[in-house]
C-alpha cells in the first residue's frame, strides 16, 4: 500500500480488531426492504453505515423507516433536530409509533441524479435484555445547497430484548434504488 | 469475522502547514473516516477538496449551535466543501475536532458526499455539515486547507481510516 501525500507520511496500515464487518446490502435494483437478520450477540454495539436512494419520482426527501425484531406495533419513538438548507432550524419528536424513523433522510429518484443520502446509525448496546434499545443517526444530502441534513435519536420500549434482526424501508412503499448500499458492522468491548 | 477498521495514514504537524493532503487513497475499502484534531494561527473554515478538484463543484448544507444560537444554512457552486464552519482555531484557545465520514467513497456512479460534525469548545461551536461533490469519481484524495492564507498549527494532527464491508 502506498504512503499517502508528502505530508501525511506515517503510514501505520494498523487495523481494529473491535471493528467488524457482520453484513452487507448492495442494491442492484429497486428493493423494497433491506434486513439484516440473525445478527449474532457477539458484539458490544451496532452501527449502520450507508448511502441510499428512494424510487419515488418527486422532488424531494422521503423517510427511512427501521423496524427492531420485526416488530410492528407501537412501540417506538423518535426525536430530530434538522435543517434543510435555510436559516430555519426544525425538531420533532413522535412517541407511540410502529417503527424508528430518520426524517427526509433519503433524497429521491426525483432530485438530480446520482445525490445519494449518507449516513451513519448507532445502535448501543444491542444485546443488554434490561434495558430498552436505543439508537442515534446523523444523515443527510446536499443538493447544491438545499436538502436535508439531521440528527435523530429514536426509542424502541416494547421489550429489553436483544436486538436480534433490523429492517429498513422507505416511507409510502417506495424503494431503495440501485446502487443503495447498507453495511452493518459490530463494535466489540473490551 | 475479519478486522474492517484500518488507520490508513496519520499526519502530525512538526512545522506549520497552509494544507494537509492525504493522496493515493487506495480503493479497497467501502468508507473513508477522516479524524482531526486541528488549531490554526487564526480561525477561519475548514476547507475541503477532493482529488484536487478546484472548480465550483462542490455544496453543503450546516447546523450551526453557536453560543445560544441554532441556526443552518445551504451553499452551492462552492469551491471547497465545509469541514467546519467556524473552522479551526489557536491551540492556545482550543484545537477544534471534527470527524468527517465519506461513505461509498470508491463507486464511479453516485456523486460523492462527505458528513461532518465539528466541536470547537473555545469558540464555542457545534455543527453539523453534509457536503457534495459533484464528480462521481472515486475519491483518491482529501485535501484540508486553512482559511485565508492562515496556517495549521504544530499539534495538528489528521488520521485517516478505511472500513472495509463484508
Amino acid at each position: 500500500m502506498p504512503i499517502l501525500g508528502t505530508v501525511a507520511s506515517q503510514f501505520s496500515g494498523k487495523s481494529f480488531s473491535s471493528f467488524e464487518s457482520i453484513q452487507t446490502v448492495n442494491i442492484t435494483s429497486n428493493t423494497a426492504t433491506i434486513t439484516f437478520s440473525s445478527i449474532p450477540a457477539t458484539y458490544t454495539h451496532l452501527q449502520v453505515r450507508f448511502i441510499g436512494r428512494s424510487s419515488n419520482v418527486s422532488a424531494g426527501t422521503d423517510n427511512l423507516q427501521i423496524r427492531l425484531n420485526s416488530d410492528t406495533g407501537s412501540n417506538y419513538a423518535e426525536h430530530y433536530l434538522a435543517g434543510d438548507g435555510n436559516n430555519t432550524v426544525s425538531a420533532s419528536a413522535q412517541s407511540s409509533i410502529t417503527n424508528l424513523v430518520l426524517r427526509e433522510c433519503l433524497s429521491r429518484n426525483g432530485n438530480s441524479a446520482s445525490i445519494f443520502s449518507t449516513g451513519v446509525i448507532d445502535f448501543l448496546d444491542y444485546t443488554s435484555t434490561n434495558k430498552n434499545k436505543t439508537m442515534r443517526a446523523l444523515f443527510g444530502h446536499d443538493r447544491n445547497g438545499a436538502g436535508y441534513l439531521a440528527l435523530g435519536s429514536g426509542l424502541y420500549f416494547a421489550t429489553p430484548a436483544a436486538i436480534t434482526s433490523i429492517s429498513f424501508t422507505v416511507q409510502s412503499s417506495n424503494n431503495f434504488v440501485q446502487y443503495s448500499q447498507f453495511a452493518l458492522y459490530g463494535i466489540k468491548g473490551a | 469475522m475479519p478486522a474492517t477498521y484500518e488507520k490508513i495514514a496519520t499526519t502530525t504537524l512538526s512545522s506549520t502547514a497552509s494544507t494537509i493532503t492525504l493522496s493515493s487513497i487506495p480503493a479497497t475499502y467501502t468508507d473513508l473516516v477522516a479524524v482531526i484534531n486541528i488549531g490554526t494561527d487564526v480561525a477561519g473554515n475548514m476547507q475541503v477538496r477532493l482529488n484536487g478538484d478546484t472548480g465550483s463543484n462542490y455544496s453543503t448544507l450546516t447546523l450551526i449551535a453557536y453560543n445560544n444560537t441554532v441556526t443552518g444554512s445551504g451553499t452551492y457552486s462552492l469551491s471547497f466543501m465545509y469541514a467546519a464552519v467556524a473552522g479551526a482555531l489557536p491551540l492556545t484557545i482550543g484545537p477544534a475536532s471534527a470527524i468527517l465520514q465519506f461513505n461509498n467513497y470508491s463507486n464511479s456512479t453516485t456523486y460523492k458526499t462527505m458528513l461532518a460534525r465539528y466541536a470547537a469548545a473555545g469558540v464555542p461551536e457545534v455543527d453539523a455539515t453534509v457536503c457534495t461533490w459533484r464528480n462521481t469519481a472515486a475519491i483518491t484524495s482529501i485535501n484540508l486547507s486553512s482559511y485565508s492564507g492562515s496556517v495549521y498549527l504544530v499539534g495538528t494532527r489528521v488520521t485517516l481510516y478505511g472500513i472495509k464491508a463484508a
